[in-house]
């Protein structure tokens, strides 16, 4: 390996673990290891000693086995068994331990997302119109409930919100210069026509039938199919659909916390007054409390094993229906990058506009 | 051994290693030491050096992190487990 020294060195000593956890850790993650383990979740082999070891070897292998590594081309996040709903320092953390009298009865399944995947969708929806008058609302409507079943969406509808809110205080004037005024002008009149109306079931019967004529919309309609069949009986399990009874405490923790952050950004091309209005709200998301994971499933350690297992069981078929949606989600937001770019080859050559940093090298930055 | 003996030889063993599991975790639920662990087995036949080790962690968790007018978070040592190279 090539590469500066490095200062600090890890020594692995043979037999020993690379890490010890507390029995404030162990005890819990044995419940589950132990439900894990009936259920076939986790394996005997994957035993080193450590229950937070053993439960984490079976995570891993079902995370894998559920296409996680297809899921994490696009989405930029984790997927955790945790014991707090929210993220705690190394200090607080010991903090917490050090008061902690008895072990704990709940873990959580979280997921979260620390960027918003850029679907700069404005491209792909032009090719489905030549299609099909109603296919980019349908794909649109498809796409958009089936994310967010695992994650907050930004996309028009929250720039319109975010626009309307600071529009009220500008002259007419600040209103033709502002960037709000173009949310609205820039949505796309098959969207706009068609969104309010198109309901979900229609617009999947129409994906169902539709024959395309290309090969990049059959590809597009195929995994969008794939992806709405993974999330078919599941719902977005949105903190807030927690109550005391489910998690003690949770009602005043939801009042200091903000919303989830968002896992994707729908524009329709980057750096569009959509964009510019996701920016805005991105600067100050987490000012005033901890932001709320997308996904929280809580499982209780004190129910009857019966119980126990169903839940378990529960929790991880949701979390296997939500990284098997991803990822199929994910060939989705690959296509419509590589549409939208290939959209700004054509643009560039037919316009005779100087090259601009490449869409790859924004997208990067905006992430 | 046919086939099928060994298909049940095969099933038996992974029901004992369930088992075996099953019970070390059970364990694990009521803090009991893991003697399959060599460093839990030695804590367990020297629990002194267990409260030698507690007391050395709770003087350097007082040292760890920032003291008065320092900013919030600094740490003071490095994180556990890090080898830090003499000086030269």
């Amino acid at each position: 390996m090539i590469g500066l020294p490095l200062d600090v060195t890890l020594p692995k000593l043979k037999g020993i673990r690379g890490w010890y956890c507390t029995r404030w850790d162990e005890g819990p993650a044995a419940v589950l290891g132990m439900s894990t383990l009936r259920l076939g979740i986790c394996r005997p082999d994957d035993w080193s000693g450590s229950a937070v070891d053993f439960v984490e070897r079976g995570f891993r292998r079902f995370c894998s086995r559920n296409r996680a590594v297809d899921a994490k081309r696009v989405w930029v996040g984790d997927l955790r068994i945790t014991d707090s709903l929210f993220e705690l320092t190394e200090q607080e953390r010991n903090q917490v331990e050090a008061g902690r009298e008895e072990m704990t009865d709940h873990l959580y399944l979280v997921g979260d997302y620390e960027a918003a995947a850029s679907i700069p969708i404005g491209a792909t929806l032009a090719r489905l119109e030549a299609e099909n008058h109603l296919l980019p609302a349908a794909f649109y409507q498809v796409l958009t409930t089936n994310l967010y079943k695992w994650m907050r969406v930004y996309d028009y509808l929250d720039a319109q919100e975010h626009a309307e809110m600071w529009m009220e205080d500008l002259s007419d004037e600040e209103l033709e210069a502002s960037v709000y005024r173009k949310v609205d002008l820039e949505t796309p009149a098959c969207i706009k026509r068609h969104a309010k109306t198109l309901k979900y079931e229609r617009a999947r019967n129409l994906l169902r039938e539709i024959r395309p004529h290309t090969s990049v919309t059959r590809e597009l309609i195929r995994h969008l199919l794939e992806m709405d069949a993974h999330g078919q009986g599941h719902a977005h399990a949105w903190p807030g659909q927690l109550s005391e009874k489910d998690v003690p405490g949770i009602d005043e923790w939801l009042m200091d916390a903000e919303n989830s952050r968002p896992g994707c950004l729908i524009t329709w091309y980057e750096n569009d007054a959509i964009n510019a209005c996701f920016d805005e709200e991105a600067q100050h998301m987490g000012e005033n409390g901890p932001c709320q994971p997308n996904v929280t499933l809580p499982i209780h350690l004190d129910r009857p094993v019966k119980e126990l297992d169903e839940e378990v069981r529960r929790v991880f078929d949701h979390a296997s229906a939500m990284l098997r949606s991803l990822a199929a989600a994910a060939k989705i937001v690959e296509l419509v990058r590589d549409l939208y770019d290939e959209y700004l080859r054509e643009h560039r050559i037919e316009s005779g506009l100087p090259v601009e940093p490449g869409a790859a090298g924004v997208r990067e930055e905006q992430l | 051994m046919t086939r099928r003996n060994l298909a049940a030889a095969a099933c038996r063993t992974i029901t004992e290693d369930t088992k075996r599991v099953l019970r070390a975790l059970e364990e694990a639920t009521h803090g009991r030491v893991n003697t399959s662990d060599p460093i839990m087995e030695q804590l367990r036949q020297c629990p002194e050096a267990f409260k030698v080790g507690e007391i050395l962690c709770k003087a350097f968790d007082s040292l760890k992190y920032a003291q008065d007018g320092s900013e919030f978070g600094d740490r003071y040592l490095p994180p556990s487990g890090a080898v830090i190279p003499p000086l030269v």
